[in-house]
């Protein structure tokens, strides 16, 4: 697979992950009216596909005849393009600080409710990638 | 053609073509930083601070600020292109430029490294990374904010 080509597979991932991520922050808004829900769920859910992404390529870098393209090629679109598109962290920031002043106590548990469950749903989705394709 | 639903497929196209740009730049970042040149399958984490995702997520969150702010701001432009231009560069630009995963990634990367080039531990390290990230995004996010205001009190767009 060409260099352009995997550059293309990125901005393919890339605009999938943002249009879900928008419709999902949009409907949050509609319904809570606010974005927060959606952009804590889109990092945490995010983040267990790229866990399971990358329990599925590790097992395939282990197979002796293990396919480097298509490796390549899911690395570009679903684990650079799509997750790193579709979970943001500019749209965390900005909430963060619309809390900041008035409601801190909830901006702190916003913070570490992200960073936390952002970093479990990571080694989840390894665990359950792996038991998955290693058995 | 229906009119919401027309306006619901010049949002979502105007969130694809921002998030793609936004993705391709952040790749672009990682790839000239961690990487050799525009070859982003070269792209070497083990053993080095995570740069550009910090870099990233910082310049984003000032960007999204000031994205925010100044939709806030402009009055002159129709409804619609505003919010048209709010998206682009809002949710598709600067909300797939930065990320969470590679964060997240990187957190429990340097939680996990044998050995690094610095000099202090990797759980210091995790906390280094945490709280620039956290720290550095809030504090971007708010100069957004502060230019936003700026700008528009001094008369321009």
């Amino acid at each position: 697979m060409s260099l352009v080509a995997l550059w293309l597979l990125v901005a393919i991932g890339g605009s999938l992950g943002a249009l879900l991520r928008f419709w999902l922050s949009r409907f949050s808004a509609w319904r809570w009216g606010t974005a927060i829900p959606a952009t804590l769920t889109v990092n945490v859910v995010g983040s267990i596909i790229l866990g399971i992404g990358l329990a599925i390529s590790s097992y395939y870098q282990s197979m002796p005849c293990g396919d480097n393209e298509i490796n390549w090629s899911s690395y570009a679109m679903l684990e650079l393009g799509f997750v790193g598109g579709f979970t943001t962290f500019s749209a965390f920031a900005v909430e963060l600080r619309g809390l900041v002043p008035t409601y801190w106590v909830r901006a702190l548990l916003y913070m570490l409710a992200s960073v936390l469950g952002s970093v479990a749903g990571l080694i989840i989705g390894y665990i359950v990638g792996g038991t998955v394709m290693y058995g | 053609m229906d009119k919401s639903l027309r306006r619901i497929l010049v949002l979502s196209g105007a969130v694809m073509v921002g998030g793609a740009l936004g993705a391709v730049c952040r790749v672009l970042i990682a790839s000239a930083i961690h990487g050799q040149g525009l070859d982003f399958t070269t792209i070497q984490m083990q053993g080095n601070f995570p740069f550009a995702t910090l870099i990233v997520n910082i310049v984003g969150s000032f960007g999204l600020g000031l994205i925010v702010g100044l939709y806030a701001s402009q009055s002159q432009r129709s409804e619609n292109a505003r919010e048209t231009w709010l998206i682009v560069m809002g949710a598709g630009f600067f909300g797939s430029f930065t990320t969470f995963s590679a964060f997240t990634y990187e957190l429990v990367n340097l939680w996990s490294w044998h050995e690094h080039a610095y000099a202090i531990s990797n759980q210091a390290l995790v906390v280094v990374s945490g709280l620039t990230h956290l720290a550095g995004g809030l504090f971007a996010a708010s100069m957004g904010f502060v230019v936003a205001m700026k700008w528009r009190l001094s008369g321009g767009e």
